[in-house]
């Protein structure tokens, strides 16, 4: 299984995203910083093989995820919102993520939430 | 002509004849061209084979009986091409089992020759009639029922869609149920996208995927400080799903604790937040989903019994891949296409051996591992225009070869079986030439009679009784035969 982050390089909670992703034991495969490089790497992956955490620092972000819904065919995801206003929820969760987080914690969360999708797919694998 | 008067069948059907007999061919065309068809004729099943996938056939008149095979074992072929054509079956030999696989594969009929005009054309009357109906009925559903990416044709597929389409009108509760990598989720998306309920959204708890630390505060939402890194108050999905749909996949997973939260949530429509007191009301539609037997796990006392009462008022049991075969091939051509597409390719093609290996498969994941098995293919050579079943993972390739020895070896043992057990000319020698025995030469005399005797009642047998036909395959004179079998009737007598 692999996962990828998405984040904005300047964004800095991807160092403290990437630290408890690490304690799952899983690591990070690639991470990156441009939503149209992003697409070029999924065109690469097993689908179905993939994780993708998305790590949102602005509504332009989510409004270009949200374009290109489609283009994520059957890839599992979570999203981790820096803010928790009506719109940007809303949008997130038209995506239909596996798991709507904040960044204003420790992703404690996302590290648990991670372990039991991993464990799931190797089960359905 | 006969009863029927010319027009009774406003539609211009494309009939196709299948006959090697050119006087029941030309007989058929006699018949029918009063009535305006489109009429094409084939003398074999190669033939009307390449004639299939361009006549766009309404109805098929097949015979069984054609030079290079049995009618019958194309039935299927015919019965999924493109425009699945009804199919008459005619024959001049009428067999028990040959009504039985016509009727298997749907065929509208199974008629004997000779046939009278009346009786044929009351049945192509009858045949058209009904497809016309089916075709009004299709077009009816699917002008209001939008079924996405929900792909294939097979009985039980559309018995799951007419099922989704009856109850997404409707506010009720739906609980999908079926193994893993059937497509829950998409149908759930279905049913919410044809229900009142589709301009607000369809929210997704994936209940597998939440520790049970989570799960509570994700479906009901906190107040600030309800528990450590409770750093703001948040609402939970239940609330967002206000005005839509709720959707609970894998509510097998839900802890105990949180079923009986949820249960109230289910029959009031009204919850407080972890840590709150506040009461918030949301009218959401649900739409569960599991690969668990929760009846099972309502005995064992892992799930509520009262629960699942209250979700499963309106049932969906979506089948195993392997349950609905005939619909491996337009997934297959449905999702190369879509992967082609995510990948950046043009729309890869394949050879008819990687469809049989995928039809041959018995997919314990599903249309989730045929995916992900397609996906892996086209990744496996990304310059190739064409699939190979080389590029299939490894373990179906294996699971072919291992089916393929096997059936031969069954076959084999058949082969051994049939020739020694119902050989039809056995002879069994009577206790009586052994108690006392008899000379060799009694013995050669009573075999010899006897094996005459066998041969000729499985000769005229093979010639349905005609006496030329059993002189040419016996190799001897009318004169002969005649006396042959007036010894044989003689001898036969006590």
């Amino acid at each position: 299984m692999e996962i990828i982050i998405y984040t904005q390089t300047e964004n800095t909670q991807k160092n403290l995203l990437l630290k408890q992703i690490s304690k799952i034991g899983q690591p990070v495969s690639v991470m990156i910083f441009e939503i149209e490089d992003l697409f070029q790497q999924l065109k690469l992956k097993v689908s179905g093989e993939t994780i993708l955490v998305f790590l949102i620092s602005s509504e332009e972000e989510l409004d270009a995820l949200l374009e290109n819904k489609t283009r994520l065919f059957n890839i599992r995801f979570i999203i981790l919102l820096s803010e928790d206003h009506k719109d940007w929820v809303s949008k997130a969760l038209a995506m239909q993520p596996r798991y709507l987080g904040y960044t204003a914690n420790d992703y404690t969360d996302v590290g648990n939430v991670l372990n039991k999708m991993i464990k799931k797919s190797v089960i359905n694998i | 002509m006969g009863a029927i008067a010319p027009g009774w069948v406003e539609t211009m059907a494309n009939v196709l004849i299948v006959d090697d007999d050119p006087y029941v061919r030309e007989l058929l065309i006699e018949f029918l061209t009063p009535y305006h068809y489109t009429l094409m004729a084939a003398e074999t099943l190669s033939e009307c084979l390449t004639l299939l996938p361009v006549g766009k056939f309404d109805l098929i008149l097949l015979d069984i009986n054609l030079p290079d095979g049995n009618g019958l074992e194309i039935l299927p072929e015919i019965r999924q091409s493109a425009s699945a054509p009804e199919v008459i079956i005619f024959t001049a030999e009428g067999s028990a089992a040959g009504a039985k696989t016509a009727m298997d594969n749907e065929a509208w009929d199974y008629i004997l020759k000779p046939f009278s005009e009346q009786e044929i054309l009351l049945n192509i009357k009858r045949a058209l009639e009904f497809r016309a109906s089916k075709k009004a009925l299709q077009a009816r559903f699917e002008s209001i029922f939008d079924r996405s990416d929900i792909v294939g044709t097979s009985s039980k597929i559309t018995t799951c869609l007419n099922l989704a389409a009856q109850c997404a009108k409707t506010d009720t509760n739906v609980l999908i149920t079926g193994p893993t990598g059937t497509g829950k989720e998409l149908f759930a998306n279905t049913i919410h996208k044809n229900s009142n309920r589709k301009n607000a959204g369809l929210i997704v708890v994936d209940c597998a995927a939440l520790p049970e630390q989570l799960v509570e505060s994700v479906l009901f939402g906190n107040v600030k400080g309800a528990f450590t890194g409770a750093d703001a108050a948040r609402d939970g999905l239940i609330k967002k799903a206000d005005g839509g749909t709720l959707f609970l996949d894998e509510i097998g997973e839900l802890p105990l604790a949180i079923q009986k939260k949820f249960l109230r949530v289910l029959q009031e429509r009204k919850f407080k937040q972890v840590g709150g007191t506040k009461v918030i009301a949301s009218n959401f539609r649900l739409i569960s989903a599991t690969n668990r037997n929760l009846d099972d796990m309502a005995k064992q006392n892992t799930f509520r019994r009262d629960l699942l009462y209250r979700i499963k008022t309106f049932h969906i049991e979506l089948p195993a891949l392997q349950e609905c075969r005939e619909d491996i091939k337009p997934l297959t051509l449905h999702y190369i296409h879509k992967l082609c597409e995510h990948h950046g390719f043009e729309t890869k093609g394949f050879k008819p051996d990687f469809l049989k290996m995928l039809e041959s498969y018995n997919w314990p994941g599903n249309i989730r591992e045929l995916i992900t098995s397609l996906e892996k293919a086209i990744l496996a050579n990304a310059d190739a225009s064409i699939l190979y079943p080389n590029y299939l993972p490894q373990h179906i390739r294996l699971h072919h070869i291992e089916t393929s020895i096997q059936n031969k070896s069954e076959n084999n043992k058949i082969h051994k079986k049939t020739g020694s057990e119902i050989n039809p000319l056995s002879l069994q020698l009577p206790d009586k030439l052994f108690n006392p025995v008899q000379s060799l030469k009694q013995v050669k005399k009573y075999t010899a009679v006897e094996t005459e005797k066998l041969y000729l009642d499985h000769v005229m047998r093979l010639s349905k009784g005609d006496l030329e036909k059993t002189c040419e395959l016996a190799g001897i004179s009318k004169s002969r035969l005649y006396s042959l079998l007036k010894t044989h009737q003689t001898l036969s007598k006590p």
